[in-house]
């Protein structure tokens, strides 16, 4: 009975039900996909295979490895493969249109990569045309390349007008592999380095390393950094996973604000749901006065404000889980389209409508205590408001 | 033992405007038997419904002591009182205040929310006290769709559907027309003569107040 007072309640007011159902819905679709883009950019660091390694230079990524290293690496025990690469940059167009370009040494780089899938001919293609490179489907579908197609680069880290012949489209055999990279061929730019910029010629941003067992990473890693101690550039080895999730540190200012704002639209759904709870309250203070008549206490007029309050956040929550499915897909495309690889596909983890959820329940809960309260104390005297 | 069912002895009561003492009630007597049907009878601001808070608990008096029941209510804390309202006191308000959302059964049924009764006995006594205020045809209508007098009769089942001892009715008649308000204190009469009620009814109408069987004239705060 007293449920049924609850849901006939939510009915007195429909516009401002529906405004507030409306609102905490929104809310809960944009904390849903700001969480969403957070696990995405972790993701990308969580779905690298286990069995590669990653050597670096020991003091940064802006510094270089001599590409003569890729000989002792191989030799150390337990290194089945290793290639290397650099970041490419440059700009394409007008530079507007971001997508992420690397120089690897192709053979070498797509073995220690076999979610990187070619056709057998395009592989071939693009391993034996020094100016060939592959891109991912992905991104040749959002730029409607197709094999045989030109792509002009305007240089910046390696100077000049680069003319790459797209040789192939890759795709990749698992969610998190990025398909909006291009790779083009090491070989090639570094030839021109030679003749550009001779002292930065014959070395690499980072070696990629695959082991045989994925359980001895740590003491592979070990063992690498030591073959270059006291070198000119000592090396840091880490799993591709930790590697990766350095890269995302250093973007950790930019992903603590999004999880800041992540939680901050939860504090503004907190105030509309207590919002519109006060007002609720207030215009019925009369009516609280003669339950309170009738021996009404604390726990009914709480199982009516806080039904109320649980009730319409519960349904802008739900609401706002639900849209999350069409609206991640749509928001997916969008940074896919606006930062390119920097990110990894938007997948909504399985626990996020639940949270989603869950979170109204508590915006609910939350949003009704300060009304409850001032229902409690006010008296019933001054509920009835009539002194003779 | 007591004679009386509600015994104010020697009460006093102000209110607060800011900080000026409005004197209401001034070292107020009043003794009422069970089974009587007393009307507080006096212009406004003559202390009638703050006599009603007192014996409700509503408020607690500044001086002196009001039992009802052989309970001294100022006494009571909060949650006692509540509980013991449930038990003891039916109210009836001017303006009926039946919950909009609520039919005149689900109305009737919200006191008894409060009791162990299953829903089928719930029913019964919501069928009982509707029955008995003559809209035993009317219990799925919504306040909106009753009349005034219709909707005073259900907020007097709503008042007796426990069966209290007794019943406090502040200008019950105050927001009728002539023809419902005869029939409003046709029924209370009924109610005190059939039922044993005591009722305590407090208006400003001389007619209404020639219904019970003891009028009290209230002005300036004591009993004239």
């Amino acid at each position: 009975m007293l449920l049924r007072y609850v849901t006939r309640n939510l009915t007195r007011h429909p516009l401002r039900a529906a405004l507030t159902i409306l609102t905490v819905s929104i809310i809960i679709l944009a904390f849903g996909l700001l969480r969403a883009m957070i696990t995405a950019w972790y993701g990308d660091s969580l779905g690298t295979p286990p069995d590669r390694l990653r050597t670096r230079h020991a003091v940064s990524l802006t510094f270089q490895l001599p590409v003569a290293y890729q000989q002792r690496i191989a030799a150390i025990p337990g290194v089945s493969g290793v290639s290397y690469g650099n970041w490419f940059g440059g700009r394409w167009k007008d530079g507007k249109a971001f997508f992420p370009r690397f120089a690897v040494e192709p053979a070498s780089y797509l073995d220690v990569h076999p979610e990187i899938q070619l056709p057998t001919s395009q592989r071939e293609a693009f391993l034996r045309d020094r100016r060939a490179c592959i891109v991912g489907k992905e991104l040749a579908a959002k730029r409607g390349w197709r094999v045989g197609d030109i792509v002009r680069i305007q240089g910046s880290l390696y100077p000049g007008d680069w003319e790459f012949t797209i040789k192939g489209i890759y795709t990749g055999t698992t969610p998190t592999t990025d398909e909006g990279n291009m790779y083009l061929h090491w070989a090639a730019v570094d030839e021109r380095r030679r003749i550009d910029d001779p002292d930065r010629a014959g070395t690499v941003g980072w070696f990629v390393v695959r082991m045989a067992n994925p359980a001895q990473a740590a003491q592979v890693s070990a063992a690498i950094d030591r073959t270059f101690t006291n070198s000119m550039a000592e090396t840091r080895t880490e799993t591709e996973q930790a590697f990766r999730a350095n890269m995302i540190a250093m973007s950790g200012a930019v992903i603590r604000v999004v999880e800041i704002m992540s939680f901050l639209i939860l504090g503004i759904s907190l105030l509309v749901v207590a919002n519109a709870m006060a007002m609720t309250v207030r215009e019925r203070h009369h009516e609280y006065g003669i339950l309170k008549t009738m021996g009404f206490r604390a726990p009914h007029l709480g199982v009516l404000i806080f039904g109320e309050s649980v009730c319409l956040a519960l349904f802008g929550g739900s609401l706002g889980a639900a849209l999350l499915y069409p609206a991640s897909k749509g928001f997916g495309m969008f940074l896919a389209s606006n930062v390119g690889g920097m990110i990894g596909p938007i997948e909504l983890p399985v626990h996020l409508p639940v949270l989603a959820v869950s979170l109204s329940m508590g915006i609910g809960l939350l949003g009704a205590i300060i009304p409850f309260l001032l229902c409690l104390r006010s008296r019933i005297r001054d509920e009835l408001r009539h002194i003779g | 033992m007591t004679s009386s069912i509600i015994d104010i002895q020697k009460v006093s009561h102000s209110y607060f405007r800011d900080d000026i003492e409005i004197p209401v009630l001034r070292q107020l007597t009043l003794t009422i038997a069970p089974g009587s049907f007393v009307a507080l009878l006096g212009p406004s601001g003559s202390g009638k419904t703050t006599i009603l808070n007192l014996m409700a608990g509503f408020d607690r008096p500044m001086h002196g002591r009001v039992s009802v029941n052989q309970t001294n209510v100022s006494r009571l804390s909060e949650r006692q009182l509540a509980g013991w309202r449930a038990k003891t006191i039916g109210f009836i308000f001017q303006f009926y205040n039946l919950i909009p959302v609520l039919t005149a059964a689900e109305n009737v049924e919200l006191p008894l929310l409060l009791t162990s009764l299953s829903r089928a006995q719930r029913a019964k006594h919501v069928a009982t006290a509707l029955h008995l205020v003559g809209l035993g045809n009317r219990m799925t209508h919504y306040p909106r769709q009753l009349s005034g007098g219709q909707e005073q009769r259900v907020a007097i089942a709503r008042a007796i559907v426990k069966d209290p001892a007794i019943l406090l009715a502040d200008e019950p008649t105050g927001n009728l027309d002539g023809e419902a308000a005869e029939e409003i204190m046709t029924l209370l009469q009924r109610l005190n003569t059939e039922q044993g009620k005591t009722i305590v009814l407090v208006t400003h109408d001389l007619e209404a107040a020639q219904r019970a069987t003891t009028i009290c004239r209230l002005q300036k705060g004591n009993l004239e």
